[in-house]
């Protein structure tokens, strides 16, 4: 319990001095990183699941209309004016948060499709299931449907080794090994 | 005197009912035949009683058919030799299990034969015949063969024993005819000392005789010179005797269950022969079995059957020898030897019967001998039930008149006992009058209802009883009850003999408590008689009596029977049971079983270890039979394929008449455990199978909502790559 606070507090000691760094070296990229990115981290906090599918396909979609600007910004002069440049540019603003638009909009409409691709191809496989029973029902009979009830020692009768009325066959012909193949009755 | 013509005998005794069977149970046609056939004034069984109390003496015999009837298109050949005529009977030799028709033997056809024909099912005395056959001995006629032919009158297979053809034609009907004369000058020579010869050779085989009678005795030759005792091997021991040719011991017997008995009552039934033959009529005749019963204990059985009789002085010493009630005073052969050779003996003195000094009455009659009011106390249990419980007399006339206290108290601790245990099969009428005869008469029969039988009778008396005369129900009912423990309780001495015989009926008891196929009262026939012919209804016309014969039997009936039937039967599992010495437990335990699958699998099983066992070669009919039945034992597979080969190899197999290579086809190890495993992978594959349908055509929305985290997964994958593509493709675009 110990270990892993103190675990958590390096973490928050590494991240912050990430974060004070980040901050002195690339404050213009930061600046547009985090105003761009914004409808990703309102999906995070919307997006109450554990595998949070949501928030990936929002940010994927979401850097796409980010990372031209970031771009120009790491290319051109990386300095707070330029951000405040791109940033306070209507036009940057729609496609950064349009591109957030659409990746919400694919993880609205995309997964239905899938789902119905995947139930067809359950289907198929339903039917190929039911066809080996089949198959196997031809071969061992209606029986191969029970559950086997001592699927170890069951008798050629189908009674379990533990049933006190069993006779094993081999007991029944325990004389008939050595019953004279028709090779010693010629000899 | 001894001179006997037709017309000396009494008008009375021509006319007599033989047998004594006022109203014979088994129909006109039976009595009549032994009416038409055999003399009454010798054979007759004692005369019947008005009363109930006669059925023990006159047990009828059932017979397959009239003696004496003509089956003139049958004829049969026995072993490729001796033709058997059934358009030739010989009815004086008849027996009450047996018809005689004249024989002939292919090889020398001047011999003069006379073939036996058994009844089906009748137990005749195997071992006997093994012993005699080929063998020429004096006094008795001469076994040439036996075995079993095909007689369709009989119902099937039955047994038939050759013997000689005694040329003079029976005794009786010569000296009735004046063919012959038998005087007091001659009976020794003629008579006694050929028959005690007779006797004296089957002692030395541990075997008597048990049917000496007047009209089993025969002229050898045509001049009349020479006699020879008949058949004794037709049936069970002395079955066909009438009750007066029986010891006081073996008389109230049912005629099935006299039991082998020794030379002694062979010499005690001699003594009789001897007498009735001299005197030319029977003396008892007029008695009921239960009257002679009592002269004979009264005043010893040579005063009972002589009556007034004058008997040559001569002879009186041998017979009163002969004919002593006490077995250890009775003339042996070699004292009867000692007597013809001249040598005299001191007069023997007759030891008295236990007698009581005033009558008891019982059924309107009195008893004065505590064995006779045995034999009339079974003859009607309930009676002697009722009589003991409310007769205060009978308790004070056992202690006062025959003044045995031991034996009262013993009475009456029965009755209290059967008082206390009411209801139970230990208290049944039945089963305390049993008990209580023995008391009253130890040296008797074991009496159970209506019936009694020596404990020495038990593997004749069992398949008589209960093949012959359909009596299955009393027979297991006096071995379930323990009724024989009673007379083995009581008896004074316990020879190992009587170890022997107790240890039978125990065997027995198991058997019969065991309902499983292969026990019951099957397996008791079989058990106690060796001998014994399997009386399965699937054999009907065959005749097996050794495992060995039992495969080939089936075989040859597989084209008689309907393919439908199993082979298999409870006559024949118990057979087997009794006649193979493997272990066959498991493959009976199989065949017993509710499992069809088990039972045909335990059928097969066992066939084919026989056939291994017994070596019987190729047995096409039987595999093709056995083969049709498989149907069950191969569904036990699994898998249809499996199955479907078998199916295919199974005519192959057919054709080879092996049922050990069968049972390898359809109880194959690998082949069952290849099933068996691949039988549990599709079980488990179906399984899986089932529960990915089920997931997937599950509505509860679990599917769809796992199906709509896919898409978004693909969604925002799709849309990181797309994001990653844009930003690398402006990154070159901008480096060049």
């Amino acid at each position: 319990m110990a270990r892993s606070s103190k675990a958590r507090s390096f973490i928050v000691i590494w991240v912050s001095i990430g974060v004070v760094g980040l901050l002195i070296l690339a404050l213009p990229t930061v600046f547009v990183g985090f105003f761009g990115m914004a409808p990703t981290f309102v999906a995070f906090i919307v997006d109450r699941t554990r595998e949070k599918y949501a928030t990936f396909c929002v940010a994927g979609i979401n850097a796409c209309g980010v990372f031209p600007y970031l771009l120009d910004l790491w290319t051109g002069s990386h300095s707070i004016n330029q951000a405040v440049n791109i940033m306070t540019d209507p036009f940057s603003l729609i496609v950064m948060y349009s591109a957030a638009a659409f990746g919400w909009l694919m993880f609205i409409t995309v997964p239905p499709v899938i789902t119905s691709v995947l139930g067809v191809m359950a289907q198929k496989k339903v039917s190929a299931l039911r066809t080996q029973q089949r198959k196997l029902i031809e071969e061992w009979g209606e029986s191969v449907a029970r559950p086997p009830s001592n699927p170890q020692t069951r008798s050629a009768t189908g009674r379990p080794a533990n049933d006190p009325g069993r006779v094993e066959m081999r007991d029944i012909g325990s004389e008939k090994p050595a019953v004279p193949e028709p090779d010693d009755d010629a000899a | 005197m001894a001179e006997v013509a037709e017309n000396s005998l009494p008008a009375d005794d021509q006319t007599s009912a033989p047998d004594g069977h006022s109203a014979p149970p088994t129909g006109g046609a039976s009595d009549a035949s032994v009416t038409e056939n055999t003399p009454p004034e010798f054979d007759n069984e004692l005369p019947t009683e008005p009363t109930p109390d006669n059925s023990i003496a006159d047990e009828a015999m059932p017979e397959a058919e009239p003696v004496g009837e003509a089956h003139p298109a049958v004829t049969a050949i026995m072993n490729d030799r001796y033709i058997i005529d059934g358009g030739r009977p010989i009815p004086e030799m008849d027996t009450k299990t047996s018809k005689a028709y004249t024989a002939v033997d292919r090889q020398d056809q001047s011999e003069q034969l006379v073939a036996l024909v058994c009844s089906r099912g009748a137990p005749i005395r195997g071992d006997l015949l093994k012993q005699l056959k080929n063998q020429s001995t004096r006094g008795m006629l001469q076994v040439i063969e036996w075995d079993a032919i095909d007689w369709p009158p009989a119902g099937g297979k039955t047994m038939c024993i050759i013997y000689e053809r005694p040329l003079g034609g029976r005794v009786i009907d010569s000296i009735a005819q004046g063919k012959a004369r038998i005087s007091e000058y001659d009976v020794v020579n003629k008579l006694i000392e050929p028959l005690i010869a007779a006797i004296s050779s089957l002692e030395t085989i541990a075997q008597p005789h048990r049917s000496i009678r007047p009209g089993n005795l025969h002229f050898l030759d045509a001049a009349r010179t020479t006699i020879v005792l008949g058949d004794c091997c037709s049936g069970p021991p002395a079955y066909s005797q009438p009750a007066i040719f029986e010891t006081i011991e073996r008389c109230t017997a049912s005629p099935s269950g006299r039991g082998m008995g020794t030379s002694m009552d062979d010499i005690y039934a001699l003594g009789v022969t001897v007498i009735i033959t001299m005197l030319g009529y029977n003396p008892g005749r007029d008695k009921s079995l239960g009257e002679m019963l009592a002269i004979k204990l009264d005043r010893g059985s040579y005063a009972a059957i002589c009556g007034n009789a004058r008997i040559p002085i001569s002879l009186v010493e041998p017979l009163r020898g002969m004919l002593n009630d006490d077995e250890p005073s009775r003339w042996t052969t070699e004292e009867v030897r000692a007597w013809i050779d001249g040598r005299k003996r001191t007069p023997q003195q007759r030891k008295g019967q236990p007698k009581a000094e005033t009558p008891y009455i019982f059924a309107s009659r009195p008893h004065t001998s505590p064995r006779a009011l045995a034999y009339a106390f079974s003859r009607d249990p309930e009676e002697m039930i009722r009589t003991l419980k409310s007769d205060e007399n009978f308790d004070s006339w056992i202690r006062r008149s025959l003044g045995d206290d031991d034996l009262a108290d013993r009475i009456k601790f029965v009755m209290e006992q059967a008082k206390l245990t009411s209801g139970t099969p230990g208290a049944d009428p039945s089963v305390v009058s049993a008990r209580i005869c023995s008391m009253l008469d130890p040296r008797g029969p074991i009496r159970f209802q209506r019936y009694a039988m020596m404990p020495d009778s038990l593997s004749f008396a069992l398949p008589t009883e209960v093949v012959m005369r359909d009596n299955k129900q009393l027979i297991s009912d006096l071995i379930a009850n323990e009724v024989y423990e009673s007379w083995f309780k009581v008896q004074e001495r316990n020879p190992p003999d009587h170890l022997i015989w107790h240890r039978n009926f125990v065997q027995c008891k198991r058997y019969l408590g065991i309902r499983e196929p292969g026990y019951g009262i099957e397996r008791c026939l079989y058990e106690m008689n060796q001998g014994l012919a399997c009386l399965s209804p699937v054999l009907k016309n065959q005749y097996v009596t050794t495992l060995r014969e039992l495969l080939p039997a089936l075989d040859v009936t597989a084209n008689q029977v309907d393919s439908e039937v199993r082979p298999l039967d409870r006559h024949i599992m118990a057979f087997i049971a009794a006649r193979f010495d493997e272990d066959i437990q498991p493959h009976l335990r199989a065949l017993s079983s509710s499992d069809e699958q088990r039972r045909t699998i335990g059928m097969l099983s066992l066939l084919a270890f026989i056939q291994w066992k017994t070596n019987v070669s190729t047995l096409l009919g039987l595999t093709s039979w056995v083969g049709g039945l498989l149907q069950p034992a191969i569904n036990s597979y699994h898998s249809r394929t499996t199955r479907k080969e078998i199916e295919k190899a199974i005519p192959q197999l057919v054709r080879q008449g092996s049922l050990p290579e069968l049972f390898n086809l359809i109880d194959n190890a690998e082949k069952r455990r290849t099933d068996d495993d691949g039988f549990s992978k599709a079980q488990e594959e179906f399984g899986a199978a089932e529960s990915e349908i089920q997931e997937i055509e599950s509505d509860d929305g679990l599917h769809q909502s796992k199906l709509l985290r896919s898409g978004q997964k693909i969604t925002s994958m799709g849309a990181i790559l797309v994001s990653m593509i844009v930003i690398t493709v402006m990154l070159i675009s901008e480096v060049f």
